[in-house]
């Protein structure tokens, strides 16, 4: 048998190069076994060879299509740096010779047709831009009233007001039953006196009308239902009768809360006259450190704020540390975003939320994002490299200390989930305190999954389980501790620490209770000992 | 264009000062204006009638949103309100059964019983001693005022049709 001779290393990655597999280049030698190759390989220090995430045609195209990093990365999802690394690598230095029909900004579908001028109109922010979209104006102006028609038309359990206010209208049929989305919820199962009818006339006038998006109360809370179920897509204008509808910016769509009669107006009509906010940009930079979570990062905001400091304004959220943040973080800070008065809270489109709604819709969506140069009404700026966890103490949410300062306080009773933070991770970071300890006597630890999905998924990962062994209350998904539900009432000087949005008094229960509002983290770190602890140590 | 007389109420008057939340929230129009602003002043009630011109501070109708706040200033007779800054919800209400809703500051100049022309499609707020401007509403929040709010204005739309 002839001595076989061991290619060198550059032959090797010659090789390689061509033919990308140990397989192709075994076969390509002739009488040689992969492994072999692979051993070659590996002795001579050469990679296996990976096939790029994104292929030369694609990058190709794209760069053809649109001619600009900037738009190229937002489809792909990358930031236009990367996106430009991409084309060098595919040596792509040249701007495209021809211009493609997409680079001339045609709008081709949407309900108003706007066609060539979009972009020619900079210093737009998001909020800007969704609505000027919607009312068919290129040129907006913070102040202006302007008559737009949602995406979006969610009413939970006070549509039963909503359907009074539009059989008032004589109107038969409502403007468009698939942009309606009914999830039941708050105050789940019904407790006004003449409940039982007021069900039945609900679901009655569901059918009636074909209203598809109708979610019965085994779903959970309104808008976690209607995020999970890919009914708001970023980019798009919502309409609730909610106040914490705000909660939807957090994947890049401009939400916003109406009274019922609005809302039958919609129905009635499909439009609504708003008034464009101005904006305020927050940046919050930095690394979170050890046992802050969004929670705090909005809680220590809310303070700088204060309750009313962002009063008829939109909030656009940025910077490093809320790129970095899960969609479900992203939620917990647009639903507080409310509670400082905003009338929306947007966090931009990036890749995050383009990840969150693979697979979760079919629908195309425009996203928004703001301009370089969008005039802002006011910025500010947080660094929370150094921030500890924060609580809101009673009875306003921009009465916020750090946790350290009112440690030590007995709670009686601690509420975990609901619309504001009742998702997984909120959830897991829980049981992951909780799990093999013991809730403390004196206390109520009750846990409010935000949906039907997120129950079952901390079923099937032992999160309920954990629960109920150290003696937690696991209720059903819903948002009800902001409607002020029966189980967990308080009485006088009783005190409670929740993850929920408000901290008014009286808003669970009796006037002289008291209400903090922390994290999902220092929620469950309390539960086990009696009385407010800082979570630093037990994560 | 006719002149109103003037009841001029402070900074951040809130919905529960407007119609506090103990009465109930819904009931006869007449019952419910008898506790408008009661919780300010609990003489207030029978100081207001369909001549009354209500001058707020900053922040008119904060706190809880509550539409019973806006539904009980309708029934008081009070068809517009001149503030400083007014709360998204109450704004938004107001307009939306019919009361005029101008954002001006003018709570520093005039006092109780003060007399003032407006007229909403120049934007000038004229009384004895100054004139002051604002930005007009738009021509169809103006109709919807007219109307008597947005249900009627939409019901309007419907029979025209």
């Amino acid at each position: 048998m002839p001595r076989r001779k061991i290619p060198t290393k550059a032959e090797l990655i010659q090789l390689q190069k061509l033919y990308k597999t140990d397989e192709k280049i075994a076969e390509r030698l002739g009488n040689v076994s992969p492994h072999l190759v692979a051993y070659w390989r590996r002795k001579k220090n050469i990679p296996k060879h990976s096939f790029p995430k994104f292929s030369e045609a694609e990058i190709r195209e794209l760069w053809e299509r649109f001619g600009d990093d900037y738009r190229c990365g937002l489809e792909l999802g990358i930031s236009k740096a990367a996106f430009y690394n991409w084309r060098r690598r595919y040596s792509l230095k040249e701007k495209p010779a021809f211009l493609k029909l997409e680079q001339l900004e045609l709008d081709l579908g949407g309900p108003r047709k706007l066609v060539g001028k979009k972009y020619h109109y900079g210093r737009r922010t998001i909020a800007q831009k969704i609505l000027g979209e919607r009312a068919g104006l290129d040129k907006i102006e913070e102040g202006q009233f302007i008559t737009v028609e949602p995406d979006l038309a969610m009413s939970h359990m006070n549509t039963i007001e909503v359907i009074d206010e539009f059989q008032k209208t004589g109107l038969n049929y409502v403007w468009n039953p698939n942009r309606i989305v009914i999830p039941l919820d708050c105050r789940s199962p019904f407790l006004s006196n003449n409940s039982t009818g007021v069900q039945k006339a609900l679901r009655e006038f569901v059918k009636r009308q074909n209203i598809k998006h109708f979610y019965d109360l085994r779903e959970g809370a309104c808008h976690q239902v209607v995020i999970e179920k890919g009914h708001i897509l970023p980019g798009q204008l919502a309409l609730g009768t909610d106040s914490h509808t705000t909660l939807y910016g957090a994947i890049g769509a401009f939400a916003t809360g109406i009274d019922a009669v609005e809302m039958a107006a919609v129905w009635a009509t499909g439009e609504i006259w708003l008034r464009v906010p101005e904006t305020i940009k927050i940046m919050i930079n930095g690394k979170t450190p050890r046992g802050v979570y969004a929670r705090d990062i909005i809680l220590f905001i809310a303070k700088k704020l204060t309750a009313g400091g962002a009063a008829y304004k939109a909030i656009e959220f940025n910077g490093s540390a809320v790129a970095q943040m899960s969609i479900s973080e992203r939620l917990t800070l647009t639903s507080m975003a409310q509670e400082m008065g905003a009338k929306a809270a947007i966090c931009p489109f990036d890749s995050t939320t383009r990840r969150y709604f693979v697979g979760r819709t079919k629908m195309p969506y425009r996203p928004a994002l703001a301009d370089k140069d969008a005039v802002y009404y006011e910025s500010y700026e947080f660094n929370i490299d150094s921030l500890i966890p924060q609580v809101a103490c009673p009875h306003s949410i921009d009465n916020v200390r750090p946790v350290a300062e009112v440690e030590g306080l007995p709670v009686n009773q601690v509420v975990i989930g609901s619309s504001s933070s009742g998702r997984f991770d909120d959830l897991r970071l829980a049981a992951d305190i909780i799990k093999s300890r013991e809730v403390h006597p004196d206390v109520q630890l009750l846990i409010l999954p935000g949906s039907r999905s997120i129950y079952l998924e901390a079923l099937k990962k032992g999160l309920i389980r954990a629960f109920v062994e150290a003696g937690a209350v696991v209720m059903n998904p819903q948002s009800e501790p902001c409607l002020n539900g029966p189980q967990h009432l308080l009485s006088d000087g009783e005190r409670c620490l929740a993850t929920t949005c408000r901290n008014y008094r009286g808003q669970m229960g009796s006037d002289n209770a008291e209400i903090y509002l922390a994290s999902p983290a220092t929620a469950a770190a309390s539960a086990i000992r009696g009385v407010i602890t800082d979570p630093t140590r037990f994560v | 264009m006719t002149a109103k007389k003037c009841l001029v109420v402070g900074d951040n008057v809130t919905t529960d000062q407007i119609y506090p939340a103990r009465y109930p929230l819904s009931g006869e129009p007449s019952e419910i204006a008898r506790h408008v602003l009661e919780g300010l002043d609990s003489d207030l009630p029978l100081k207001i009638d369909s001549q009354t011109l209500l001058v707020a501070g900053e922040n008119f109708g904060c706190g809880v949103p509550r539409m019973q706040a806006a539904a009980a200033l309708k029934h008081s007779g009070i068809t517009c309100i001149v503030a400083k800054s007014a709360s998204r919800t109450l704004y938004r209400s107001a307009i939306n059964l019919g009361i005029m809703v101008i954002i001006a500051d003018i709570v520093d100049k005039v006092t109780d019983g003060d007399e003032i022309e407006i007229d909403y499609s120049q934007g000038k707020i004229m009384c004895r001693d100054f004139i002051a401007d604002f930005t007009p509403l738009p021509d169809f929040i103006q109709k919807i005022i007219n109307a008597g709010g947005l249900l009627p204005y939409i019901r309007q739309g419907i029979a025209k049709k």
